[in-house]
């Protein structure tokens, strides 16, 4: 057994994790646009396989509780004369990205099925993206990482103005073509930030070099982190949906078809989030230090604004687009608690809530636009307020959605609960003030995820919806897996806390010396 | 080695692209002239000519040198090859894209095979040249083709429209650079690019008259390669001219101007390192080129819905970056770097942009039509073609992991490398091309997006363009992902600074 694992272990592990997609891509290309089945089956392949490896891999590190640096580093030379190379490793920061990855990847590839056109190119731009999502994760130079994070946001374009669908009736209109664009420009501005930071980081450090490990040993003076940290922040931040650059998010999470929204709720936001704690924080402690504290403030406008925008929100698409505003808003208030001096403890559950938090919204997120989308599938309508009473005809689409609301909503035995709980007790022992605004924020959440859920799925029943459907078995099996998954980080917090505490913690260390 | 051999391997792509030009002429003279035929021999002819350039490559790229004859009237070192084979190759695929649409047209579609190999030699004799007076010459013989073709559809108000600007612009800037060439020989008594550097060296003060001839001179390429505030001509020629000459036009001359830039202006009128204040000077006339082109491309770009005068625009904007990647090598320590960044992304434009003229040509032949709207639903009609668009179009807009990707970050990273207080420049290219997304995603758009406008009207791809298509496509994403061509760069940068260095 031993000599199997040694033997397996040779192998391009994270390469067969990332690249997986991309190669059912390539072969979906070959296929004829009409074998819509073998299209499809391709797509799960390729997913399943890349969720299996993961969690194999992720199961192996939680085994070693004490491994610290990266784990299964692949290094290939690709341009050695610009110092870039292909360099894939991950740690305990970056494995639950990659397992969310593939939990949310597997996911939409099963609510994919519901595309009902086009599929050939549907799937083919689909895994494209999802290559770029694990690729950020896995990539240890940061030429490459920027290489995945426009892989993964460029097909989106197409994704959401072909097979999204448009927002009309109550409020502001919203066309998916111009969704579209929207998404695409912003996400472009916050590449082209970022890239700009890696370049100061590239020449300013002297190194010549992309290589994160090695970029871990450069020394910057103080005014140059100050302003390449401002740079990477806003870059990712643009991405992870910070107020006041949030404005593409609702826009395109709404439009986008459904199994995207879950791809770019579940973990294009995090891309956001992780490259912030990695590379602005990993890499620049000192101008991690002027201003992460200040981060705090616009956290909690993100935590408040966005919930409030949601309560107004009578599509149901838009109040869950808004509702991560909100959720994300708790990654940056646990991420800002990060440099405060002193209070050790609080900084390192400011750090891990802010980690469980984006795994947790990213699959509860997921979860609640996987069902969003499935029901205006069936009923032809994403407005809440015309649906009534759903639960009668659609029982187990109604307690799955229950479900994923309260775990929005942070119910204590669901992962939202144990992401918060560990944020705001950071941020209580750092800063009260801050986690007492946060936690009003709370309340709000709670209320507008009751209320669709009392709007969409009790109430009289809307007669015209008397003859709908539940779900089918082939969206039961990903819903539920994702539900699963939220159960069972709520119950077992430990599972992800453990392979996240050391990685963090050197990450803390680096910052306090 | 004898001598008469050297000079033989040397020439030899320019005799096999001169005898190409005369065989072609010399086909049109019989009795049923067959232009498809004619184009075939000059597709094979170009083709060998950039074969012709490998025993070059060989025997210089290895130790930096050039084959130089007469003198330095003819340099044979790696920046002439690079751009010699790529002058071949683009007058091959425009030959490629044209022949089928010029031919249907019946306007003299025999005397159009034969202006092309004429625009090729001269354009690979105005590279590989290393005196004023020749490459004057050289670049004539590119120009007058060139004013023709533009003016082919001399029927049509519109392209005789074209023709008239293009020549009556071009013609200035020729004038306006014999000009200047008259005033740098005044002043410095000779016109071969490595005595200017040596004579300019010997006086102690800079004779006004000298930076004048070269501010002349650099005015002309400007108007040559489209830059602002030179480039005013370029969206209505664009439009109005046929569209392969336009495909023409937008490239071939394009990117052996920036060649001869880097060959002309590094290697002695900018006299990098000896003279700081007209290093200086030379310096803040890129930057502004390079600004205002990008600036105004990209924004005017944006309200075009004509995808020729689109295509105007962006080639504008492009010529701005590629500017950045000049002004880096002008930037004493940074000159490899910069040299090879600009002839990489040129070079990698030249791809695309004939990849996208490529299907411009196809569509407008078929529909008639250039207006964007008209695009929509072509991904229906034809997936390749909407594909063959896509490729081209991210790579121009500079989406990994296309080559126009890697072409932008070398660009951004020489130009950082050459003077980190330029970050701002890096901000500014940056900006651009978030811009720039706009309106390539504005074409995009109704292509994918949009509804065929008749339902069944699939659009037949004919073979020379399927060919010409893929021939384009896999540089754009084969160059992305495999660094060959940057190392060719590299060579071809490591070339002027090897003359630079030469007495």
């Amino acid at each position: 057994m031993d000599t199997l694992v040694t033997q397996l272990d040779r192998l391009p592990l994270l390469s067969l994790v990332t690249l997986a997609p991309l190669a059912g891509a390539l072969i979906i290309l070959c296929l004829p646009e009409r074998s819509v089945r073998a299209i499809q089956t391709v797509a799960l392949l390729a997913t399943g396989f890349s969720l299996a490896l993961a969690g194999w891999l992720y199961a192996r590190m939680s085994a070693f509780p004490d491994a610290t640096g990266f784990l299964w580093q692949e290094l290939h030379p690709w341009l050695p004369e610009f110092g870039m190379q292909y360099h894939l490793g991950v740690d305990g920061l970056s494995m639950p990205m990659v397992l969310l990855s593939g939990i949310i990847c597997f996911t939409a590839a099963f609510i994919s099925l519901q595309i009902d056109f086009r599929h050939k190119e549907y799937f083919a731009l689909a895994l494209t993206a999802m290559t770029g999502v694990f690729g950020v994760f896995t990539s240890l130079d940061l030429f490459l990482l920027i290489l995945f994070y426009e892989m993964a946001s460029i097909p989106m374009f197409f994704l959401v103005g072909i097979w999204g669908s448009d927002k009309t009736g109550v409020g502001r209109p919203i066309r998916r073509q111009d969704a579209a664009m929207k998404l695409l420009l912003y996400l472009q501005l916050g590449g082209g930030l970022v890239l700009l930071g890696i370049f100061g980081l590239y020449f300013l450090s002297d190194l010549k070099t992309f290589d994160y490990p090695e970029l871990l040993r450069a020394t910057l003076a103080r005014e140059h982190q100050s302003w390449l940290f401002l740079l990477i922040f806003l870059g990712f931040a643009i991405e992870a949906g910070l107020v006041p650059f949030h404005t593409w998010l609702p826009d395109g999470h709404s439009s986008a078809p459904t199994a995207l929204s879950m791809l770019l709720a579940g973990v294009l936001l995090k891309m956001g989030g992780y490259g912030i704690l990695r590379v602005a924080v990993g890499l620049l402690p000192e101008g991690a230090r002027i201003w992460l504290p200040l981060i705090g403030v616009l956290a909690i406008v993100n935590i408040l604004y966005g919930a409030l925008c949601a309560l107004r929100q009578t599509d149901i698409k838009l109040m869950i687009a808004y509702s991560s505003v909100s959720h994300m808003g708790i990654v940056f208030l646990g991420t800002s608690g990060m440099a405060l001096p002193g209070v050790g403890t609080g900084a390192l559950f400011g750090a891990t809530g802010a980690v469980f938090q984006m795994f947790s919204h990213g699959v509860i997120t997921a979860l609640l636009f996987g069902l969003a989308g499935t029901v205006y599938l069936i009923t032809h309508s994403r407005d809440m307020t015309r649906w009534g009473g759903l639960a009668s005809r659609m029982p187990w689409l109604a307690t799955v959605y229950t479900l994923g609301a309260l775990g929005s909503l942070g119910l204590p035995g669901m992962s939202g609960f144990a992401a918060e709980l560990m944020v705001f007790l950071g941020t209580w022992q750092q800063r009260p003030f801050l986690a007492v605004l946060a936690i009003c924020g709370l309340v709000i959440t709670a209320t507008y995820l009751l209320r669709s859920v009392q709007f969409a799925f009790y109430g009289p029943l809307n007669p015209r919806l008397a003859e709908v459907r539940d779900a089918l078995p082939t969206e039961k099996l990903p819903l539920g897996l994702l539900a699963l998954t939220t159960l069972v980080l709520g119950l077992a917090p430990r599972l992800l806390t453990d392979v996240t505490t050391p990685a963090l913690r050197a990450l803390l260390e680096r910052l306090a010396s | 080695m004898t001598n008469a051999l050297t000079m033989l391997q040397a020439l030899a792509p320019e005799v096999v692209v001169a005898a190409t030009a005369f065989l072609v002429m010399g086909l049109d003279l019989r009795r049923n002239p067959s232009p498809r035929a004619q184009a075939t021999v000059a597709i094979w002819g170009l083709l060998a000519g950039a074969l012709a350039t490998i025993p070059d490559w060989l025997d210089t790229a290895a130790s930096n040198s050039a084959l130089t004859l007469w003198g330095g009237i003819f340099l044979a070192d790696p920046l002439s090859v690079v751009f010699r084979a790529l002058a071949c190759v683009t007058g091959a695929l425009v030959l490629l894209f044209s022949i089928d649409p010029v031919d249907a047209e019946r306007r003299n579609p025999g005397d159009f095979v034969t202006l092309v190999p004429f625009v090729v030699l001269g354009l690979m004799l105005s590279v590989s040249t290393g005196e004023l007076l020749t490459f004057f010459v050289a670049f004539e013989i590119v120009s007058l083709p060139l004013y023709l073709m533009a003016a082919w559809n001399r029927n049509e108000r519109a392209s005789a429209e074209a023709g008239m600007k293009y020549f009556v612009t071009g013609s200035v800037s020729s004038a306006v650079m014999l000009y200047g060439i008259s005033l740098v020989f005044g002043t410095m008594g000779t016109t071969f690019f490595s005595q200017i550097a040596t004579r300019y060296e010997a006086l102690a003060d800079p004779p006004q008259a000298f930076v004048l001839g070269s501010l002349m001179i650099l005015a002309a390429l400007g108007f040559k390669i489209a830059a602002a505030p030179f480039h005013i001509w370029a969206p209505d020629v664009y439009q109005g001219a046929p569209r392969p000459s336009a495909m023409f036009i937008s490239t071939a001359p394009k990117a052996a101007m920036v060649a001869v830039m880097l060959r002309l202006f590094w290697g002695s009128l900018a006299l990098q390192g000896r003279d700081f204040r007209l290093a200086e000077t030379w310096m803040v006339l890129l930057a502004v080129m390079a600004i205002l082109s990008m600036f105004w491309g990209n924004l005017v770009a944006l309200a075009q819905t004509d995808i020729r005068r689109l295509m105007a625009c962006s080639g504008i904007a492009h010529i701005g970056y590629t500017l950045l990647g000049v002004l880096a090598a002008s930037r004493a320590g940074a000159e490899l770097e910069g040299a090879a960044a600009a002839i990489y992304y040129v070079v990698v434009y030249s791809f695309a942009n004939l990849a996208a003229w490529g299907v411009i040509v196809l569509v407008g032949w078929r529909t008639g039509s250039d207006r964007i709207e008209d695009y929509s639903g072509l991904a229906r009609r034809s997936p390749f073609l909407a594909f063959a668009l896509l490729i081209s179009l991210l790579s121009l807009a500079g989406a990994p992991p296309l080559a126009g990707f890697l072409g932008k970050f070398y660009l951004f990273r020489a130009l950082w490398e050459a003077q980190p207080a330029w970050w701002w420049m890096v901000l500014i290219g940056i900006v651009n091309s978030v811009i720039s997304l706009y309106y390539y995603f504005g074409i995009l758009k109704p292509v994918y997006f949009g509804a065929p406008q008749d339902e069944a009207s699939a659009l037949a791809v004919p073979w020379r363009f399927r060919a010409g298509l893929m021939v384009c496509l896999a540089v754009l994403m084969v160059l992305g992902l495999f660094p060959e061509l940057t190392r060719m760069t590299l060579e071809a940068g490591a070339a002027i600074l090897a003359q630079q260095g030469t007495p």
